[in-house]
C-alpha cells in the first residue's frame, strides 16, 4: 500500500513538474514568427498588430491588455514605432512581464540630427523603426530574441539559438536569390508613401525619390502631389510602391499623370495574401517590384 | 499680477524654453486650447455670436518611478479673470499591490458610466448629453478620491474590470433652479462644503472583441451618497453604458454609444421626506470616414435629479474636420433642446456651435 502510494505521488510530481509553454505576445505578426522560430515548441505567441494595420495608428483597447496580462514577454520592435505599447503594459498590470526591444542592437537608419519637432511629421526620433524590412536585419532581431528568452528559460537557449541559426541559413539563401533578381535595378528610383522601404532599399540598392506623404504622417495634399509629379516627370520614374494600409486614390492620380503604376507592397505577415510568412512576404515585395521596375 | 497668471505664464515660458525633445527625465506636457463660436436663440432670436476661449488646457503626465505615474491636468476657462484650476492631480500605483491592483489617489474625473471621465475635447460633440449635465453636473463626477481597481478576466479574451471611488463629495455641480435654461433643483455641492460627507461611486465593464473589426464595452455604475447633509437626505445613482465600434481600417469608423442613468433620491414632503425616481439617457452615432472627418448625430431625453415632471429632451448634429490627426480639429453641432420647467411654459432653444482646438505636445494613442 505504502508502495502504491509512493508511485503515485512520484508520478503526480512528475506530471505537475512537465514545464509549461513560454507564453509571449509580440507586438506584430513579424516579430510574432521570428520569436516562434526562436522558440520552437517551447513557446506559445500571440500578437497585437495585424499584418493589414498600421503599427503607428492602434487603439488602446482592453483586449490587448488582456494578450499581456499572462504572458511573459513582450516583444517589440521599439524605437518609438509602438507608442501605444506602454498603455497596454500598464493595463496589464502584468508586473513580470519581459520586455524584448529588438531595435537594440540594430543599426539605424535616418537618426534625426538636432532638433525634432511636428513641423517635420511624425518623426522618429531615434530613427526609422521600420528595420525588420532588411533581410540582413533578421539575425540581429533573431539574436535578441534568443537572449529575452533565454532570460525566461535558461535551460534552452541552447534550443532557441539552434532554431536561429537554422533559419538564418534558409534566409541566407532566400537572400542570394532576392539579390539576383533586384541587381539589375541597382539605383533605381521609386517613390513610396511612407518611409516604410528605408532598411529594404538600402539593402536592395534602390533609391527612394520621394514619398506621397509630404512629411511622415501627413496626408497627402494637392500642392505637394503636384511637386511629387514634376519630380517624377524629371527623373523618369514610374512606380510607386503602396504599403498595404494606406488609401490608393491618391497614389493613383499621381501614377496617372506621370504613365506610371502604383504597387501595393506588404510591410508586415499577412497584410496581403500569399504573405503568410516572412520569407513569403519578402519574396512577394521582391518579385513585385522587379516586376515593376522591369516595365 | 494674480497668482494664477504667474503660474500660467511661467508654464508657457517653460514650453517654450524647451528647445530639444522633450528628454526622458521631463514629464510630457501638452498644451489644448479650445476656441469656441456660439449662438442660440433663447432670448428668442438668435444673439450675436459668442466667440471666446472656452478653455486652455495643460497637461502635465510622467511615470514617478517604476510603479507610479502621475497625471495633471490644469484648466483655465476664458480669458477674463477666471482663475486657473486643477481639474485633475492625481498618482495612480500600477504595479506592486496585491492582486495586481491599481490605486488611485488625488482629484480626478471618476469612473462612472463612459463618458465622465473624458475631457471635452476629446468628445465628437459640443454639448454635454442633458443627462450627464443635470445629474452629473457640468464638471462631471469630479472630486477629491481614492480609487481602487481590480482587472477581473473573464476568459483569456475577455476583460472586465472593478472599479471604486470614495469620493469627498464636494465638486459635483450645482444646477441653478432659477436659470431660464436648467433646471431640476440643486445638486451635490450645494451647501457648504465642509458638511457635505463622503460619497461612493464604482464601475463594472466588460470589453469583448466582436472579431478583427469590431468591439463591444459594457458597463454597470452606481453611485451613492447625501445631497442635503443637513436632513441628510441621500441618493443613489444607476447606470448602464455601452460602446460599439466598428474599425475596418485607419480611415473609418463607426462608433455607437450610449448611456442610461436612474436616479433615485429622498426629497422633503411636508415634514417628512419621500423618496423620487426619475431617469434620463443618451444615445449617439458618429461616423469617421477619410480619416479626417466625422459625422454623427445624438438623442438626449432626461427628467432632473428632483423632479420627474421636470423633462429636457433634444438631439444634436455635428461634424468634424481633422486635418493632421487631432493636432488641429474643427467641429460644428447644431442642437436643438426643448425644456419642460413645472409651473412655467415649454422652452426650445436652438444653439449652433464652432470648435477649434489645437494640441501641441505628445500624441498618446486613443483609448477605446
Amino acid at each position: 500500500m505504502q508502495q502504491v502510494f509512493v508511485t503515485f505521488m512520484l508520478l503526480l510530481f512528475t506530471a505537475s513538474s512537465g514545464t509549461a509553454n513560454l507564453k509571449v505576445v509580440a507586438s506584430t505578426s513579424d516579430l510574432a514568427e521570428f520569436t516562434k522560430i526562436v522558440g520552437g515548441n517551447k513557446v506559445d505567441v500571440d500578437f497585437i498588430v495585424r499584418g493589414t494595420q498600421n503599427p503607428h495608428f492602434i487603439e488602446v483597447k482592453p483586449s490587448y491588455m488582456m494578450k499581456l496580462k499572462s504572458a511573459q514577454a513582450f516583444v517589440m520592435i521599439g524605437m518609438q514605432l509602438e507608442l501605444w505599447a506602454p498603455q497596454i503594459i500598464d493595463g496589464s498590470r502584468n508586473s513580470n512581464l519581459l520586455i524584448i526591444d529588438c531595435s537594440k542592437n540594430i543599426e539605424k537608419l535616418e537618426v534625426p540630427a538636432g532638433k525634432v519637432d511636428a513641423s517635420q511629421g511624425d518623426v522618429h526620433p531615434a530613427g526609422n523603426p521600420h528595420y525588420w524590412l532588411d533581410p540582413e536585419n533578421v539575425p540581429v532581431i533573431l539574436s535578441t530574441i534568443v537572449d529575452g528568452l533565454s532570460q525566461l528559460s535558461p535551460a534552452d537557449k541552447n534550443e532557441f539559438q539552434a532554431n536561429a541559426d537554422a533559419y538564418i541559413k534558409v534566409l541566407a539563401g532566400k537572400m542570394a536569390e532576392w539579390k539576383k533578381i533586384l541587381a539589375p535595378f541597382k539605383n533605381a528610383k521609386i517613390i513610396t508613401y511612407h518611409t516604410s522601404f528605408s532598411y529594404f532599399n538600402h539593402r536592395f540598392d534602390l533609391q527612394v525619390a520621394g514619398y506621397v506623404e509630404p512629411k511622415p504622417g501627413i496626408p497627402p495634399t494637392p500642392t505637394h502631389a503636384t511637386e511629387l509629379i514634376q519630380t517624377m516627370k524629371q527623373g523618369n520614374i514610374k512606380v510607386i510602391g503602396l504599403e498595404q494600409f494606406y488609401e490608393d486614390a491618391t497614389p493613383a492620380s499621381i501614377a496617372r499623370a506621370v504613365g506610371g503604376n502604383v504597387v501595393r507592397l506588404c510591410t508586415s505577415i499577412g497584410g496581403m495574401n500569399g504573405t503568410d510568412t516572412y520569407i513569403n512576404m519578402m519574396d512577394y515585395d521582391v518579385r513585385t517590384l522587379a516586376s515593376a521596375l522591369s516595365h | 499680477m494674480r497668482a494664477s497668471k504667474i503660474v500660467l505664464y511661467s508654464f508657457i515660458l517653460m514650453l517654450s524654453s524647451n528647445g530639444e525633445a522633450q528628454s526622458t527625465s521631463n514629464p510630457d506636457i501638452s498644451v489644448i486650447p479650445r476656441f469656441r463660436v456660439e449662438s442660440n436663440d433663447a432670448a428668442g432670436s438668435l444673439r450675436t455670436p459668442d466667440f471666446n476661449l472656452e478653455e486652455f488646457e495643460i497637461a502635465i503626465q510622467s511615470y514617478l518611478n517604476p510603479y507610479s505615474r502621475a497625471d495633471i491636468f490644469l484648466t483655465k476657462p476664458g480669458l477674463g479673470e477666471e482663475p486657473i484650476e486643477i481639474e485633475e492631480a492625481y498618482a495612480t500605483f500600477l504595479r506592486g499591490l496585491p492582486l495586481d491592483l491599481n490605486l488611485r489617489i488625488g482629484k480626478y474625473l471618476a469612473e462612472f458610466g463612459k463618458l465622465n471621465a473624458l475631457h471635452p475635447h476629446a468628445w465628437p460633440f459640443l454639448s454635454k448629453p442633458l443627462v450627464l449635465e443635470r445629474f452629473l453636473g457640468s464638471e462631471g463626477i469630479n472630486d477629491l478620491a481614492l480609487g481602487a481597481s481590480i482587472v477581473v478576466p473573464l476568459s483569456d479574451e475577455i476583460y472586465s474590470r472593478i472599479s471604486i471611488d470614495l469620493l469627498r463629495g464636494k465638486t459635483i455641480g450645482t444646477l441653478d433652479p432659477q436659470s431660464e435654461t436648467s433646471s431640476g433643483g440643486i445638486g451635490l455641492a450645494d451647501t457648504l462644503h465642509r458638511l457635505i460627507p463622503y460619497a461612493l461611486s464604482g464601475r463594472y465593464m466588460v470589453f469583448l472583441p466582436l472579431g478583427d473589426v469590431a468591439d463591444l464595452e459594457f458597463g454597470i455604475s452606481g453611485m451613492t451618497g447625501i445631497h442635503d447633509p443637513y436632513r441628510n437626505f441621500g441618493f443613489s445613482y444607476g447606470a448602464l453604458d455601452m460602446k460599439y465600434k466598428w474599425k475596418p481600417d485607419m480611415y473609418t469608423a463607426l462608433t455607437i454609444q450610449g448611456e442610461a442613468l436612474v436616479n433615485i433620491r429622498a426629497v422633503a414632503s411636508g415634514f417628512s421626506s419621500q423618496d423620487i425616481s426619475t431617469s434620463g439617457f443618451y444615445l449617439y452615432a458618429d461616423y469617421q470616414f477619410r480619416k479626417i472627418y466625422s459625422l454623427g448625430a445624438r438623442l438626449d431625453w432626461c427628467q432632473s435629479p428632483y423632479s420627474a415632471d421636470d423633462k429636457a429632451r433634444g438631439f444634436a448634429l455635428f461634424t468634424g474636420f481633422y486635418p493632421v490627426e487631432e493636432t488641429t480639429a474643427f467641429r460644428l453641432e447644431y442642437q436643438r433642446k426643448s425644456l419642460d420647467i413645472p409651473g412655467s411654459s415649454s422652452t426650445t432653444i436652438n444653439t449652433i456651435a464652432l470648435q477649434f482646438m489645437f494640441s501641441m505636445g505628445p500624441h498618446k494613442a486613443h483609448p477605446f
